[in-house]
Order: C-alpha cells, then sequence, then structure tokens
C-alpha cells in the first residue's frame, strides 16, 4: 500500500475506520479476542459504507452514495476528508464524508507552513 | 458562542432557508466543519444544498467527524501537526445563500469502489455472542489453520506488473500473476510529502 503498511493492516483499519487505533491494543492484533472486537467494530462503521480505491491506491470507506470521479478533498480545518462530486453547472456538490488511510492525521498538512502549497 | 438566536425558527421561512440558514449558522461557531460530516441521505434531494444536513431523516451509517467539545475527534486531516484546528477561512456570496465557499487541498479521486457492506448485526452482535450456543467453547469450531506458505503465495496475487496503472485489481492482477518483474506499490504512487494544490474557492451548492 502506498502507506508502507501490510495490506491487511490497512484493510482492517479501514473497515473500522480508524478505530482499531482508539479501541484495540495492536498487541494481541493475531489473537480471536481482537478479531471478535475488529467485526463487532467493523459491523458498526462499515454498515451500509463502500470501500474504494483513490486515484494513487489509497484504501478508503465512502458513503453508499459516492460514485467513482467523486473528488477527495480536504478542507483546512476539518477533521476528516469529503468527497466532492463536480457538478455541471459549475461548482461541486457534497457527496459526504470518507475515511481514507493514510491521510486521517494530517499527514498531507505537513508542508502547509512551508509554503509548499501551490495557492491560485 | 451563543447561536440560539441565529438559528431560531421564522414561521414564514420554509423548510429548504430555515434548514440553510441553520447550518450556516452553526458552520461559522465551529473549526472542524462537523456539521459537513453530518451530510447524508435526504428527504430534500433537489431542494437542500447539498452540504445542508436533512434533520428529518434518520442516519444510516457511521459518522466519523465528530464534535470536539463532546468527544475527542479521532482523526485531524485538515490541522496542523500539533492538532491545532485551523480557522478554515469562509467567503459567502450574499447573492447566493446556498453556495457555500470553502478552501482545501485536493488529494484525488475515486477510481474504484467496492459494493456497499449490507449489515444487520450493529445491534445483535453481542447477543450473538452470548446466545448460549456460542457460549460454550467446545462447541466453536477451532479456527482453520492455513499452510505456512499459504501468505506468500497469495501476496503474488497483490502484486502488481510494472506497467500496470493502479488500480487494476485484482482480475488483472491475477491475469499477470508470474509474468513480469513485481515492484513495490508505493514506489511509483504518490509520496506523503509531495505537494497539492491548494484551492482557495472551492464552491458547493
Amino acid at each position: 500500500m502506498p502507506t508502507n503498511e501490510a495490506l491487511i493492516r490497512v484493510f482492517n483499519f479501514t473497515i473500522a475506520s480508524g478505530w482499531p487505533e482508539a479501541g484495540l491494543a495492536s498487541d494481541y492484533e493475531d489473537s480471536a479476542e481482537y478479531h471478535d472486537n475488529l467485526m463487532a467494530l467493523a459491523t458498526h462503521t462499515a454498515g451500509n459504507r463502500r470501500l474504494f480505491l483513490d486515484c494513487d491506491g489509497f484504501l478508503g470507506m465512502a458513503p453508499p452514495t459516492a460514485q467513482t470521479g467523486d473528488v477527495i478533498v480536504i478542507f483546512l480545518g476539518a477533521q476528516v476528508p469529503f468527497l466532492i462530486r463536480p457538478h455541471p453547472t459549475g461548482g461541486f456538490r457534497l457527496a459526504g464524508e470518507c475515511y481514507v488511510h493514510g491521510i486521517m492525521n494530517g499527514e498531507l498538512m505537513r508542508g502547509f507552513g512551508q509554503k509548499r502549497w501551490l495557492c491560485f | 458562542m451563543d447561536i440560539t438566536k441565529s438559528i431560531e425558527l421564522n414561521g414564514e421561512e420554509t423548510t429548504k432557508d430555515a434548514y440553510t440558514r441553520m447550518a450556516r449558522a452553526l458552520l461559522a461557531s465551529e473549526t472542524d466543519l462537523i456539521l459537513l460530516s453530518m451530510v447524508q441521505e435526504s428527504n430534500l434531494e433537489n431542494e437542500l444544498p447539498s452540504w445542508v444536513p436533512d434533520w428529518s431523516v434518520p442516519y444510516r451509517w457511521h459518522q466519523l467527524g465528530v464534535p470536539s467539545g463532546i468527544i475527542a475527534p479521532l482523526f485531524r486531516a485538515g490541522q496542523d501537526k500539533k492538532g491545532e484546528a485551523m480557522r478554515p477561512p469562509r467567503t459567502s456570496n450574499p447573492n447566493r445563500p446556498d453556495q457555500l465557499i470553502l478552501r482545501g487541498f485536493v488529494a484525488g479521486d475515486i477510481r474504484w469502489l467496492g459494493e456497499v457492506f449490507v449489515t444487520g448485526l450493529t445491534a445483535n452482535y453481542y447477543q450473538w455472542q452470548n446466545h448460549p450456543s456460542h457460549r460454550n467453547s467446545d462447541s466453536r469450531a477451532p479456527p482453520p489453520t492455513l499452510p505456512e506458505s499459504w501468505g506468500e503465495k497469495d501476496a503474488q496475487h497483490l502484486r502488481l506488473n510494472e506497467h500496470d496503472s493502479f488500480p487494476k485489481w485484482p482480475r488483472n492482477n491475477m491475469a499477470a500473476r508470474g509474468t513480469g518483474r513485481s515492484y513495490p506499490i508505493h514506489a511509483n504512487q504518490r509520496s506523503l510529502d509531495s505537494s497539492f494544490q491548494l484551492h482557495d474557492r472551492l464552491w458547493l451548492a
């Protein structure tokens, strides 16, 4: 995966939308208890949502209404990335929030203070 | 912040106008755009601006962003390293109250979508787990053991051919299995340190 992690780990985090980090200790990742807890979390967090891959191979969870071509955008100050859909009459329609594994902790904001971002 | 004044209902407004005005007032009172996280399905699909939650419809899926005054947020995708919420610059067009203009980075777009997970287990999982038929651990079958080589063989399916564009997965990669040279997936992909375009005026309607 682009984040250099094992696929199974990325998948576990994604279907539970990041909760293993907070709710499940990683020192028992192979135990039956871990998988039971993961299942319990995933049935809650993944319910009525769908997996997606973005143009760079990042794995994420999107609302059921997502479509291919929806744009992943990180609004300044926001907790989570959002999906926006270009509209024929201009502008975008908000298609909901999404989980993208690997960019949820401000990784893309790293260079923001260093003027490496293009502004226009 | 006292927002009760600005979300007071006015009997002459339409539902659309009232929802939009309330959404705008709530957005102005927070720094982390939690209101946008509350947008799910809508009964007023063609009437409400897409960024306004329809409060009359119950949630159908898990909400990622949480009000930080109540629960500690899990994520800070658009916040800086220290986790400080940066007040997002917003402008509005007085002639178009249904438009919301935000600043943000475009991180990519969706190329491949899976099926919708249909789960009815959420409420009943713990009941199921504690059901008498599952409580006796002797009656539960041991987890299947996999041969040690399984992991390596399976990983072959997931490697991309050098000339494959991502994502062609899994069908094309299965076909390409055993042909060509495999390379680490991250090598040719976006680095987390590369720069992205900051759009000053992404407007939502």
